[in-house]
């Protein structure tokens, strides 16, 4: 760049003290065109070199009433509005990508296994208890909002009581929004004319728990009923037992 | 000749930025992965229960025994179902949240519909009672706690908290209440000496429990 | 000879070039001095904050294109800035017609 041009946006940019680095560089930039435009022109027309970029200099007029004028269109309030929200977009995009992970992203992901039977507690059989039989199940109940999926049937034997058997049933609880998290199974009551005990871990996302019905020695029923009510919202699965599948 | 490339204004920039915010704000708040709404900390908890979507009915800011000041607001919310006492919090990593809650079945049992709610496990805060009534009929409810003040003596002292439908909450004919216990049954529950009971009536009738120790 | 254009006469001039086609600054300077009357004239710098504040009041906008290898800053004017350039010049010809009404008095 020619110094008198250099000296010259020099000038211009001291008076404009609300730019910012980067317009000031845009700044000088364009007004640098410019005069290499006026001067090349000049030169077109049989100007020497030195005299031409000298009078495009002077054609300019006074860079400090160009500063001043150009300082006046730059809007201080428009700049910080500008980096504070880019400072807020990034803190929340920091948020989201890095503080959140453990809190949101685990739980939509625990939703989505859920539906595919991946997520549920395990079918290892309760202390002093052995597995004599199993039986799949893939049965999927709307309640409210949420849907319970009954993916399992084991059955269980106690060691130390061959007589003494029971039924344990692998469920998950989803919400119907992959990104919500689903009604917690330790609060829903099943009532199979039985005595129930059920096991549940309230992940978020997705809540998993097993349902162990004892049942009375030597019954073998032909179904069993589960249900389930609370606040409005009510549930029934009946769950057909193929004995001989089973064995 | 090559690309145009727009050059922005400093308020063209700005503006954009503020919308790639706002869209990232709403992006975030369908997701839920950040609630900047308590709404929206309400219908999670809501999820929990497997509750339908809940209105809020009334907000406060919760009543201190003493110590220092606490963030958030108390919060009831029904739908047709249910009837919900909230504490809410504002996070700054994760927006509002539900930090202590209690719901009551409105589907079993019959108008008022009442609660026993402790907003906050912490030792300056009141306890509360909330409800519903829809019953047009009923003008008041009672609520008596009986407690012994020093621990490990038969002494009981009880205390009364009558709410009016005057000075409820109305709304759509029925009216609500989210009204703190007397002092010093939060005193009590504070220190862990013997709020034994809560009982609550309308309109003088007879005494139902609304909460036990331990029960 | 008059040294300086008014900033109200500036920013029609302007608004009147571009309603053309899009132009870089000295592209601008170079037509008016093709157009005007030599007793007119106006310092070249004082063309760029007279842009800013029509960019600042939406009148025009700016792009940047590179032509034979050099990126040259464009200035376009958008329909916001059509629509001032017509009340403008409406303006200055209501202006004019009652200056030479009392100049051509009869």
């Amino acid at each position: 760049m020619d110094p008198l041009y250099s000296r010259f946006c020099n000038e211009v940019c001291g008076h404009i003290p609300r730019a910012t680095s980067r317009e000031r560089g845009d700044i000088a930039r364009e007004l640098t065109h410019h005069l290499e435009d006026h001067a090349r022109q000049l030169a077109d027309r049989g100007v020497e070199e030195g005299a031409a970029a000298d009078r495009a200099v002077q054609a300019m007029g006074d860079p400090s009433e160009i500063g001043a004028k150009w300082n006046a269109q730059l809007s201080p309030f428009w700049l910080w509005m500008g980096r504070v929200l880019c400072v807020a977009g990034m803190c929340l995009s920091f948020v989201i990508f890095v503080g959140l992970y453990g809190e949101r992203f685990e739980p939509i992901l625990n939703s989505l296994l859920a539906r595919v039977g991946v997520t549920g507690p395990l079918r290892d059989p309760p202390y002093s208890y052995r597995s004599v039989g199993e039986m799949e199940l893939d049965l999927r109940c709307p309640y409210g909002d949420s849907v319970i999926y009954l993916y399992g049937l084991t059955v269980l034997q106690n060691i130390h009581d061959p007589d003494e058997r029971a039924l344990r049933i692998g469920a998950v609880a989803y919400h119907r929004d992959p990104f919500r998290d689903s009604v917690l199974l330790t609060n829903i009551t099943w009532d199979g004319g039985a005595w129930l005990s059920y096991w549940a871990s309230p992940a978020r996302g997705a809540s998993a728990g097993a349902i162990t019905i004892p049942l009375p020695p030597g019954s073998l029923p032909e179904s069993v009923v589960l249900t389930g009510s609370s606040f409005g919202n009510s549930f029934r699965a009946v769950i057909p037992l193929d004995w001989e599948a089973i064995s | 000749m090559s690309r145009k490339k727009h050059v922005l204004t400093r308020r063209q920039r700005a503006l954009r930025q503020g919308l790639t915010l706002a869209v990232l704000i709403l992006l975030v708040s369908l997701l839920h992965l950040y609630r900047p709404l308590p709404g929206q900390a309400l219908q999670a908890e809501g999820d929990l229960y497997g509750l339908a979507p809940l209105q809020t009915v009334l907000t406060v800011q919760p009543e201190e025994t003493d110590g220092p000041p606490r963030l958030g607001r108390l919060c009831l919310a029904e739908n047709d179902g249910a009837l919900m006492a909230a504490t809410l919090e504002f996070r700054p990593l994760s927006g509002w949240e539900v930090t202590m809650d209690e719901v009551v079945d409105c589907t079993k049992g019959s108008s008022p519909q009442c609660g026993f709610f402790r907003p906050s496990q912490s030792a300056y805060s009141y306890a509360y009672v909330f409800g519903r009534v829809d019953d047009p009929d009923v003008k008041e409810i009672s609520f008596r706690g009986v407690y012994r003040p020093y621990y490990g003596n038969s002494y009981e002292e009880e205390a009364v908290l009558t709410i009016r439908r005057e000075t409820a909450v109305g709304r759509d004919g029925a009216w609500y209440f989210l009204t703190p216990l007397p002092e010093v049954f939060s005193q009590q529950l504070q220190l862990d000496l013997g709020l034994y009971a809560v009982w609550w009536s309308a309109d003088g009738g007879e005494e139902a429990v609304l909460w036990e120790l331990n029960g | 000879m008059r040294q300086k254009q008014s900033l109200a006469h500036t920013s029609l001039l302007v608004l009147s070039l571009l309603s053309r086609q899009d132009m870089y600054g000295y592209q601008m300077i170079a037509t008016l001095e093709q157009r005007l009357d030599p007793a007119f004239s106006m310092k070249e710098g004082t063309l760029y904050p007279i842009l800013r504040e029509l960019e600042n009041a939406g009148a025009v906008s700016c792009y940047e294109q590179e032509v034979s290898g050099r990126t040259r800053k464009y200035y376009h004017l958008t329909r916001k800035g059509r629509r001032q350039l017509a009340e403008e010049q409406e303006q200055w010809e209501r202006y004019e017609h009652a200056i030479n009404a009392v100049l051509h008095m009869a």
